[in-house]
């Protein structure tokens, strides 16, 4: 997908650069892009490295589990399952919990797990959900974003807070709204 | 301690470094489409929608691209964040929006692969809309919450 999106791209400048007797700088743009991403790259890498590592501590800590044994409520109602076995509720509550920390690397393998076994249990209306609420994407912390943005000498990182829960709320919101409503009228 | 939070920030260096490749072929081509004029173009033909949404231009690329790569949302989010500043109307728009929203069509691919089974017709469409509204919802709580 990623690839001929940028081969559109590359065709797209190198065309338009043409009629617009732009070339040269569209050359020259090509160097400074690849300087950019050096420098892109040593700005960020260390705020990742040491918010990586304080979401690894936070994880060993017992935060997710303190976090996991709390939300399966919320959870099963929005899979609309009604009972699990314990693996599933442990992978799912592992998945749920590494989202909201905005630990997105720790919560595919959970998440995928889960998906492995609602597949095996063949309730697709609960997987079509568990696909839904992963890629609505529901943050509490957003670690990588806030990351970034210390990279490149924000006040407070973490400031973004209230718009990312208003917005991933909002998101969400629609997203499994329109999943029950659709599911009703299929049945 | 000291350990796990080595290990945690190995995996931090990790997705740094799977960045950088994705990243310098992503800039080189945001540049050249920059210095080529045909931004300025493909902004001018979307500017009645974005301009009633609210799209800074700054977040544009970022707005298309979210949905299809995370890597180079990843990276465009950076180069926005960079150019208007991190604590930019802009720069926080890019960051709101990278936090709340997926790489839709990988998560749904994958996940699916994964479980063997089909999921219904609905969940890809429910899932853009999910997207559709961080995109809307993210402008407008910037700027309600920050100007």
């Amino acid at each position: 997908m990623l690839s001929y999106i940028w081969m559109g791209m590359m065709a797209a400048a190198i065309i338009f650069g043409a009629i617009n007797g732009r070339l040269e700088n569209v050359s020259s743009a090509a160097m400074a892009g690849a300087e950019s991403a050096v420098n892109l790259s040593f700005s960020i890498a260390g705020p990742m490295l040491l918010w990586s590592g304080a979401a690894e501590l936070m994880r060993c800590g017992g935060m997710l589990h303190a976090i996991s044994r709390r939300i399966w409520k919320p959870i099963s109602a929005l899979l609309g399952l009604k009972n699990a076995d314990r693996e599933l509720r442990e992978n799912l509550c592992g998945n749920f919990s590494a989202n909201l920390l905005g630990l997105g690397n720790a919560a595919t393998p959970p998440g995928l797990r889960a998906a492995e076994m609602l597949g095996a249990q063949g309730n697709g209306k609960a997987l079509s959900r568990l696909i839904i609420l992963n890629t609505a994407s529901v943050q509490l912390i957003p670690t990588t974003v806030a990351a970034l943005r210390a990279g490149y000498g924000s006040a407070a990182p973490f400031d973004i807070c209230p718009a990312v829960w208003l917005t991933s709320g909002a998101a969400l919101f629609a997203a499994v709204g329109s999943a029950v409503v659709i599911g009703k009228f299929l049945k | 301690m000291f350990t796990v939070f080595t290990k945690g920030a190995a995996d931090g260096l990790q997705v740094v470094l799977k960045l950088l490749p994705t990243l310098c072929g992503l800039l080189c081509a945001v540049e050249m489409l920059k210095a080529s004029g045909v931004l300025d173009f493909i902004a001018t033909l979307l500017s009645p929608v974005t301009e009633r949404i609210g799209i800074p231009a700054d977040c544009l690329p970022l707005f298309l691209l979210r949905p299809f790569s995370g890597s180079a949302s990843l990276a465009l989010a950076g180069e926005c964040i960079a150019s208007s500043g991190a604590d930019s109307l802009p720069g926080r728009i890019a960051a709101v929006l990278m936090a709340s929203s997926e790489t839709t069509f990988y998560t749904a691919a994958v996940y699916s692969a994964a479980s063997g089974l089909k999921p219904a017709r609905y969940t890809l469409f429910c899932a853009l809309l999910g997207d559709l509204t961080a995109m809307l919802v993210s402008v407008q709580a910037v700027k309600w919450l920050f100007s």
